[in-house]
């Protein structure tokens, strides 16, 4: 008897924990899922990939900007790299055109244009149509330049740079 | 039709659910468990008609048992469904799955009523089967809402 | 850190590729697994609302529980079959993922729930069988059932919209920034 009063025990308590559990994570989900992207502001990028979220719904590509010289990334106030994310159809039509985990490991160079978040955060959804460009490896552009300026550079996306918005 | 969704996704109640964040998740979790109700009481009562479940008691009491939990879970199913398609008109009108999820719908509903009526007759069997891959093809297209191209290709409506 | 390294290779196994780069096989696959999972639901929900006495206790439990649950075990394989597809599709993002970690432990809960009813509570189902109310620890594991998969479904459903946007990965710490 003892027992099972123990075991009711763990039970309720570990239900407790779960609907704890749901109700913490209830609110991170309410500022970005449904955003809205301003689609009449675009950023133009070049950076560095720090991972690639292969998302089934929406790919993501992680990257660190490049600054103005093409010599380094932004960095925030603690020396860290400032981090953007660029969002797009899902892993498979990505793949498709040549954007996948194996093709944008950390460290690849590239340039895209990006309709940003509403909301401010540092994220947005890739223009299209519009191309990304991808330098060759470890071969920035040179200041103030995208990577569609560096020879044997790899264009994904029929299309031209999009927008004429300043680079950053 | 994409008037009338733009429209629909202009009104103040759309607009609302898509700028509350929590409201698309929750109202698609009920959705989901009301899907679990309906689409397991429609088994029941299709495999007691194929006899495989239940064989041991009359058809009627299996179907108390199921209809009402079916009927009322659909009710609530379509409540929830009807928010959904509120706060994304565009998206919902603009998938080739939806349309043929409807029509699914539909049937597996006219089919469901020619059971509890007629549990006995000829038909019943072959009902019976087909209640239950309807009931999947619901399912099925219900999620494959979110990847209308790659499903329907050139049929797809999107795009 | 070898967690880590484990789930990175299962992201990028053959089958993780496949999984992200086919076209038809994720929405193929995540239908199935919401079948799955739906008539787990179902199947689960009519044991323990007879554990609760709904309707009634007029049917006996076991003879309820043998026809359902073996359907809940065939759709449980395939939601574990599924689901493993999905997470190789996308190991990395899952694992760091609040909903899916808190969905894990909600699965295991209803599991320890379920060992406890099964290993304890139900060695004297013979007197409580047809008839009579089941006593109060077997109405508690079905009441903890019917919450635990309600959980499950609704972290499952809350993945969806946490997976994307997490910023606090740790990024490679091998990346070259200055050129």
């Amino acid at each position: 008897m003892e027992m099972k009063k123990k075991a009711g025990l763990f039970q309720v308590a570990a239900s407790l924990a779960l609907v704890a559990g749901v109700a913490a994570t209830a609110p991170a989900i309410a500022h970005h899922s449904f955003a809205l992207y301003n689609m009449e502001q675009t950023l133009m990028f070049t950076g560095v990939v720090t991972r690639v979220n292969p998302d089934a719904n929406h790919l993501q590509i992680f990257f660190a900007p490049m600054n103005e010289e093409r010599k380094n990334v932004q960095r925030g106030e603690d020396g860290k790299p400032v981090i953007w994310a660029v969002e797009m159809t899902g892993s498979a039509q990505a793949a498709a055109d040549g954007i996948s985990v194996g093709t944008f490991p950390p460290g690849t160079i590239f340039s895209v244009g990006l309709h940003p978040l509403r909301s401010g955060e540092k994220a947005g959804a890739r223009v299209n149509p519009g191309s990304i460009y991808k330098c060759p490896e470890k071969k920035p552009p040179a200041p103030g330049m995208q990577c569609d300026s560096v020879e044997g550079h790899v264009t994904i996306g029929g299309g031209q740079l999009p927008g004429a918005a300043p680079a950053r | 039709m994409a008037e009338f969704a733009a429209w629909l996704h202009a009104t103040a109640v759309s607009q609302t659910i898509q700028s509350v964040g929590w409201i698309v998740p929750l109202v698609q979790c009920i959705h989901i468990l009301m899907i679990g109700i309906v689409f397991v009481s429609s088994l029941m009562i299709a495999l007691r008609v194929l006899g495989r479940m239940r064989a041991d008691e009359p058809f009627e009491l299996v179907w108390l048992r199921f209809a009402p939990w079916m009927w009322r879970a659909l009710l609530v199913m379509a409540i929830t469904g009807v928010v959904l398609i509120v706060g994304e008109p565009g998206r919902e009108f603009g998938a080739t799955s939806f349309w043929v999820k409807m029509v699914l719908l539909v049937v597996a509903l006219l089919v469901t009523l020619r059971l509890g009526r007629a549990p006995a007759s000829a038909a019943a069997r072959p009902l019976a089967v087909g209640l239950i891959v309807l009931w999947i093809g619901v399912i099925f297209l219900g999620r494959a809402i979110a990847y209308d191209v790659e499903v329907w290709q050139s049929l797809s409506s999107h795009t | 850190m070898e967690f880590a390294g484990l789930v990175n290779d299962i992201q990028a196994s053959a089958i993780g590729e496949w999984m992200r780069s086919s076209l038809k096989a994720m929405p193929v696959v995540e239908a199935t697994h919401v079948l799955a999972a739906t008539m787990v639901f179902g199947t689960v929900l009519i044991v323990d609302l007879r554990l609760l006495g709904i309707p009634n206790a007029t049917r006996a439990f076991t003879r309820i529980s043998d026809e359902l649950l073996r359907l809940t075990w065939w759709a449980f394989g395939l939601a574990v079959v599924t689901g493993s597809l999905m997470f190789a599709a996308n190991a990395n993002t899952y694992v760091i993922n609040t909903a899916f970690r808190l969905k894990m432990l909600a699965l295991l809960a209803a599991g320890i729930n379920m060992a406890i009813f099964q290993g304890a509570t139900l060695r004297g189902v013979g007197g409580w069988d047809v008839g009579v109310a089941p006593p109060r620890a077997a109405r508690l594991a079905g009441l903890l059932s019917i919450l635990l998969w309600v959980t499950v479904i609704m972290l499952a459903r809350w993945i969806g919209f946490t997976k994307g946007y997490n910023f606090v990965v740790p990024d490679d710490p091998n990346i070259k920034f200055d050129f």
